[in-house]
């Protein structure tokens, strides 16, 4: 789908986020500079086309309970990648699967964003992993501290 | 966090109504009144359960592009690489991890080249070794939904 300007305008007006009140939309419109009943058909537009991924609130992680959250990267054969992303992917406590690429020192193929209410939870969903899966050889990268964490502001740039 | 709470979480962490009065919306759903859902929207707001009310885009589309870097930070440069890494408006997302590659950020930006750019003068900037770029290749799955019971 092509992006026309006043595509970008609703997406900019959106990353203002939407407020909590009646009718949340008509000043996000009036902003954009089209009326209601344009903008609203926009977004279902970008929700239809999926340039609006997900239609919902973000929500911190921490506050809403689920603090054991944990990367684990696991070295996984080619010829396995199908099955077990697939499996990791279904699983309700994993929120990302991605096989990504390799380094020498670091051979790990697929990363998995493992969340449960607390660590010690965690630990017992990455060893249940292991165990169904059949994949050994995995490592937890522990986060130590969040350095920085901010929402992406996308802009129209071409 | 009572029922009530869970039932409006469970609409607006994935189907916030794209409607005129979203909230009414909302209300119908679950079985309750408009004025009760937009208590509670302030509510989960304000003790931080709700972080923002904002839609989620896939970058790709949006022409945008992204990876996940890493580097290895000696303990004694963590917070000066850090305050480097973090002053890129590129960079996203920051965190020390337990490991010999200890520093792991996501990098976005509007393209291909532009993020090659940021890497690099991350890279220069830091002075600690070469920045290793992990790019996703496949996605299984990105989603972040949870379930709510206490």
């Amino acid at each position: 789908m092509k992006l026309d300007p006043k595509d970008w305008a609703v997406i900019e007006q959106l990353q203002n986020g939407i407020a909590v009140e009646r009718r949340p939309f008509d000043y996000l419109a009036r902003c954009a500079g089209m009326t209601l009943e344009e903008f609203l058909t926009r977004m279902l537009r970008l929700k239809h086309d999926g340039i609006i991924r997900r239609m919902g609130v973000r929500l911190r992680h921490h506050a809403a309970g689920v603090s054991g959250n944990i990367l684990a990267v696991w070295r996984v054969p080619e010829e396995d990648v199908e099955r077990v992303g697939t499996y990791f992917a279904g699983l309700p406590d994993v929120s990302h699967c991605y096989t990504r690429a390799t380094y020498e020192g670091f051979p790990y193929n697929l990363y998995t964003m493992v969340h449960a209410p607390t660590p010690a939870q965690v630990g017992k969903v990455i060893r249940r992993m292991s165990r169904e899966s059949g994949i050994t050889d995995y490592v937890t990268l522990k986060t130590l501290r969040e350095l920085k964490k901010s929402t992406p502001r996308y802009r129209r740039t071409g | 966090m009572d029922d009530l709470d869970r039932r409006v979480l469970s609409v607006v962490q994935e189907h916030f109504p794209i409607d005129e009065r979203p909230y009414l919306q909302i209300a119908r759903q679950i079985g309750s009144t408009q004025g009760e859902v937009l208590d509670r929207m302030k509510s989960l707001l304000e003790r931080g359960i709700i972080r923002d009310i904002s839609p989620v885009f896939d970058l790709q589309k949006l022409g945008y592009r992204s990876t996940l870097a890493a580097l290895s930070v000696p303990r004694e440069r963590v917070e000066a690489v850090a305050a480097i890494v973090n002053a890129r408006e590129e960079v996203t997302h920051n965190y020390l991890r337990a490991g010999e590659l200890n520093m792991w950020f996501t990098v976005i930006a509007e393209s291909e080249a532009a993020l090659e750019r940021a890497l690099a003068d991350i890279e220069r900037e830091a002075g600690c070794g070469p920045v290793s770029n992990f790019p996703a290749q496949r996605k299984f799955t990105a989603r972040v939904v949870f379930e709510f019971g206490d």
